[in-house]
């Protein structure tokens, strides 16, 4: 008898235990299985989709924004879309790594305005302009090629190629190649030949001068 | 007896420049700094060309877009390309593209007829794409190295090997057998049409430059790379984010 319930009790504890493990395992893969399906980042597509839907729409209502709004509108989705403190790493290449933190942070801060500058000034106006992304491709060491086209009615296309990596589970720019010039490669040598003949500072003022001209010029 | 003479003259330069550019071809440099033994020449010629196209070719090209008519220009353009484009013939033969070379013989022959004398693209409408094709390509696709970059008083960036073929491309061209006159005023449209073409180019460099010799330096020879591979230079090419540094 004494057996006998035992053996019952048992049964219900290791039918408890497995009951309470499946349980587990099911809460456990719920729990990873959402937490993937979080940080599972847009594909590299999406992102360049992304930059040129907000490129499309800043040039569309040109008029309406004006340069500060244009500038407004394109700095959040610029600053996620690029790897920025990447991209000037490799920009100024073995000359980073002589620089201080303070100067790492004034380099990151100078080129993002730059860019975002840039951008709004260059994407002043509509005529009939559209994206057209062309193929995805592998490239060396887990990087993608993102090939695009800016479709222009009264011209030819424009090959805009970009270059991307994942970082902080997200799909981000680190080149743009246009027509096979890589933006990268002509600033790692434009601010490379700066940088050594003039040194750090000069470069930062050069770059804030350009930030002026593109203001004053748009 | 004349067809001979040009025949030795195309062959004599091209292996020249085989010659030429073997002996100074440097390794493939992925991202390090460009190799540029002539710099301090390079820039020299850069300020002088710099200068020529401020005080006289700019204003000449901004003066000639602004005053003839898109049409007129549209069609001087069209009959310069066709005129030139027996470069792009042979060397898509010197290539081994036989089937774009036979539909380029007929690009233009279908512009110099039914397109005026080339001044209409005609042959561009009914769906004959424009190539590009020169000596010094041809060179690069038979495995030549570019040897240095080299600026050019006048005729602007090149390399060593580029530079080597300007006697072949110059006999190549229509305009090498006509009149002096001739000759002289059509080189003379061709270069200011050359140069409205490159307007926009120049001003972005001016607009993005920090060292404009710099950048013109290695936007073109990018350029000209994608040039060679048709639009499609290796991807490998682009990606140098693990070389070493500058």
């Amino acid at each position: 008898m004494s057996s006998t319930l035992m053996i019952n009790f048992e049964d219900f504890l290791r039918r408890l235990v497995g009951v309470s493990c499946a349980g587990a395992l099911v809460a456990v893969i719920s729990v990873c299985s959402s937490s993937m399906a979080m940080a599972e980042p847009l594909a590299p597509t999406a992102t360049v989709d992304r930059l040129h839907s907000a490129l499309l729409e800043a040039m569309k209502d040109a008029d309406a924004l004006g340069f500060e709004g244009r500038k407004g509108k394109l700095a959040p989705v610029i600053t996620e879309s690029f790897d920025l403190a990447f991209i000037c790493k490799v920009i100024l290449g073995r000359r980073w790594d002589e620089l201080s933190r303070d100067e790492h942070a004034q380099m990151i801060d100078t080129f993002t305005r730059l860019t975002v500058t840039t951008y709004a000034a260059r994407f002043d106006g509509f005529s009939g302009e559209s994206f057209r992304i062309v193929e995805e491709k592998p490239m060396n060491r887990g990087r993608e090629l993102v090939r695009t086209e800016l479709i222009r009615p009264a011209d030819e296309p424009v090959h805009l190629d970009y270059v991307m990596h994942r970082t902080k589970g997200q799909w981000r720019i680190v080149n743009v190649v246009a027509e096979g010039v890589s933006d990268l490669s002509l600033k790692r040598a434009d601010y490379g030949s700066v940088i050594k003949r003039d040194g750090f500072e000069t470069l930062m003022q050069k770059l804030e001068a350009q930030i002026d001209d593109l203001k004053n010029g748009a | 007896m004349e067809r001979r003479t040009q025949c030795s003259a195309v062959l004599h330069s091209l292996l020249l420049c085989t010659v030429l550019s073997a002996c100074a071809t440097t390794p493939a440099d992925k991202g390090v700094d460009t190799p540029d033994p002539l710099e301090p020449m390079n820039r020299a010629f850069f300020a002088f060309n710099d200068t020529l196209d401020k005080a006289v070719l700019g204003p000449v090209s901004r003066g000639y877009a602004k005053v003839t008519p898109k049409p007129a220009q549209t069609g001087i353009r069209n009959f310069f390309d066709n005129l030139g484009y027996i470069e792009t013939i042979i060397n898509n033969f010197l290539q081994g593209k036989i089937e774009d070379g036979l539909e380029d013989i007929l690009r233009v022959v279908i512009n110099s007829t039914f397109g005026l004398g080339g001044l209409n693209d005609f042959a561009g409408d009914i769906g004959f794409p424009q190539r590009d094709e020169d000596y010094g390509q041809t060179l690069a696709v038979w495995g030549v190295g570019p040897g240095f970059y080299l600026e050019l008083p006048i005729f602007g960036p090149s390399t060593l090997r580029d530079a080597a073929t300007i006697p072949a491309s110059t006999v190549s061209s229509p305009l090498f057998y006509a009149d002096t006159a001739v000759a002289l005023s059509g080189r003379g449209v061709d270069l200011v049409d050359t140069r409205a073409r490159l307007e926009s180019a120049i001003k972005l460099r001016d607009e993005t430059a920090l060292d404009r010799y710099i950048f013109q330096r290695d936007a073109w020879l990018q350029r000209r790379r994608n040039h060679i591979f048709d639009g499609n230079a290796p991807l490998e090419e682009l990606d140098f984010f693990e070389s070493p540094p500058q």
